[in-house]
């Protein structure tokens, strides 16, 4: 059972023990079966739990917490600081120089970067009005785009085992057929979806060479992948970079969007308010200038030193060392669930030729993926994903291939429906530093178990299979109620009577 | 044009129209030209692609009032 795994996550390229296990939440147990055992948690891609020095770091700034923006007195001095700390800390860890690019804290993560770079290098440059962005983009590196430009999305390279990364065929096909118009190039370092890797250097040197910019988000890399924005040929270098705060082990801190000094001359900000200005009178406004004009009002301080501090104990420990764990993991992974007949994993399998993160989508055969991903909770306290992850177009590319050669020669409309819904969507298993090989053990040997007794298991559940997501009804959650739990805490306190 | 059969599959979803097609196709060797109606736009978008990758041809295709209709054929 789960709450005997083996916490040493040594999958023939073992973290350091104290690092590995100083995360918020691993030890946190539910009840399943009937006895509460420890949860496994696999959906670090959609956000990681907290690290714990990097807690105890923001518990330490408070004491010092005041908003900057005056260097009056000390502790204004200490936020102000802090932040610029934080600032370079990023820049370092990714490999940006100081001086040409700055890194801005911003919103609740990589929605928010990518929301105000698609404005700021639209009015940038408007004599390109064109972003291509890949066909494997979430959502929030896509939608962004649309909605300050034309876009057009760059094809995926095909593999024996479906779409690959990018394809730099289909991008060059592109950027010579709009000579002149193509502002910039979106694509994600690695997908939300498949953890596929895509290379971004390469699509750096491309872009450029037609004069296109190259914006890459790094939600599902900055933690997982050593990233270094610019290297000895700057023709290879990133222009632009965003990540989220919650998927580098410090959830509740904002985006980070780390971008050359110089493609913010001139840009208006996407917001106003304070902060931000040299004067201000009844008619007219003058902005400050520098790039801190972007982010208008009090900054998320103790989000920004919180994450920073996640960066460098990850940078402490060595993202070498991060790597090799995370795709020993990787590997384990999809050998285990490869093994499990009628598994299917979408996006090619073979790390060496096609890189991945531990980001890994697949379905069971007959096994609707929200009653997949439900029972692996519900009766093995698994946690994983299901749906398409906010990647419609990139997941239905991936379950399309196997829809359209699949074989419904005798089905009626009821199998038909069936058969659709399990592929509406997938099931997805995410590793982050902490994740153990017992872990991905946990998962495989529920998932085989699962598809052993899929009959007897889904009688407790009703899937509505009929819309267009997969729904699944059930019954219990654990006894967390946070009124409960907070005036339970005031109480203990002395700070209620 | 002869049609052999008329597929109707509006107020399907993704990916059921494509499935459809394809059993039927696989069901009736001896038809050649069928006619398919979807309101689905993104049924709307991959019968063309569906039809190229499996040997078919969209001979024919309109759109009327957020309605599609394909005449499909086998090569």
């Amino acid at each position: 059972m789960t709450d005997t795994l083996d916490r040493a996550p040594c999958a023939g390229a073992c973290l350091p023990g104290r690092f590995a296990t100083d995360f918020v939440g691993l030890d946190t147990r539910y009840a399943t079966r009937g006895a509460a055992t420890r949860r496994v948690y696999l959906d670090s891609a959609a956000t990681t739990l907290m690290m714990g020095t990097a807690q105890a770091f923001g518990r330490e700034f408070l004491v010092h917490q005041a908003n900057p923006h005056t260097s009056a007195h000390f502790a204004a001095q200490v936020a102000s600081e802090s932040l610029a700390w934080a600032g370079d800390v990023v820049l370092d860890f990714l490999g940006a120089p100081r001086d040409e690019y700055v890194a801005l804290f911003m919103g609740a993560g990589a929605t928010a970067c990518a929301n105000r770079l698609a404005f700021a290098l639209r009015r940038g440059r408007p004599q390109r009005p064109l972003a291509l962005v890949s066909a494997m983009e979430h959502h929030s590196n896509d939608l962004p785009h649309r909605a300050h430009g034309e876009v057009l999305h760059v094809g995926l390279e095909p593999t024996a085992q479906g779409p690959g990364a990018v394809s730099l065929h289909a991008l060059e096909t592109l950027l010579r057929a709009r000579p002149g118009e193509v502002n910039y190039v979106a694509v994600t370092a690695a997908s939300n979806v498949t953890g596929l890797v895509n290379p971004i250097h390469d699509i750096a040197e491309l872009a450029h060479r037609h004069g296109a910019l190259v914006v890459v988000d790094g939600a599902q890399s900055t933690a997982h992948a050593q990233m270094r924005l610019s290297g000895p040929d700057r023709a290879r270098d990133i222009d632009a970079y965003f990540f989220s705060g919650h998927k580098v082990y410090a959830p509740g801190s904002p985006g980070v969007l780390v971008i050359k000094r110089a493609l913010l001359h001139g840009v208006a900000p996407l917001e106003l308010g304070g902060g931000i200005v040299e004067d201000v009178t009844a008619s007219s406004y003058r902005l400050l200038d520098s790039p801190a004009a972007q982010i208008a009002g009090t900054p998320n301080v103790l989000g920004a030193v919180t994450l920073a501090a996640a960066l460098e104990g990850l940078r402490q420990v060595g993202m070498e060392a991060i790597v090799a764990h995370e795709r020993a993991l990787a590997q384990h992974m999809i050998a285990r669930l490869s093994a499990i007949p009628g598994l299917e994993i979408y996006g090619p399998t073979d790390l060496d030729a096609h890189p991945r993160v531990g980001c890994i989508g697949f379905n069971l055969a007959h096994v609707e993926h929200a009653l997949a991903a439900t029972l692996l909770n519900d009766e093995f306290n698994v946690a994983v994903r299901n749906g398409c992850f906010c990647a419609h177009p990139y997941a239905r590319s991936l379950l399309g291939d196997a829809w359209q050669a699949f074989d419904t020669r005798g089905m009626d409309d009821l199998e038909l429906e069936r058969y659709v819904a399990v592929r509406r969507g997938m099931v997805r298993a995410s590793v982050g530093a902490y994740t153990t090989i017992a872990d991905i053990d946990a998962l495989a040997d529920g998932l085989r178990e699962i598809g052993e007794r899929v009959d007897d298991l889904r009688r407790g559940y009703i899937v509505d299979a009929t819309g267009a997501r997969s729904r699944v009804a059930r019954a219990d959650m654990p006894n967390f109620q946070p009124a409960l739990v907070l005036s339970t805490l005031l109480r203990d306190r002395g700070v209620l009577a | 044009m002869n049609i052999d059969h008329e597929l109707d599959l509006r107020g399907r979803t993704c990916p059921l129209p494509v499935l459809a097609l394809r059993r039927f196709f696989l069901a009736r060797g001896d038809a050649v030209l069928v006619r398919v109606r979807v309101t689905d736009p993104d049924s709307a978008r991959d019968i063309p692609t569906f039809s190229e990758r499996h040997g078919y041809d969209v001979v024919d295709a309109s759109m009327q009032s957020d309605e599609w209709t394909f005449i499909v054929r086998r090569r």
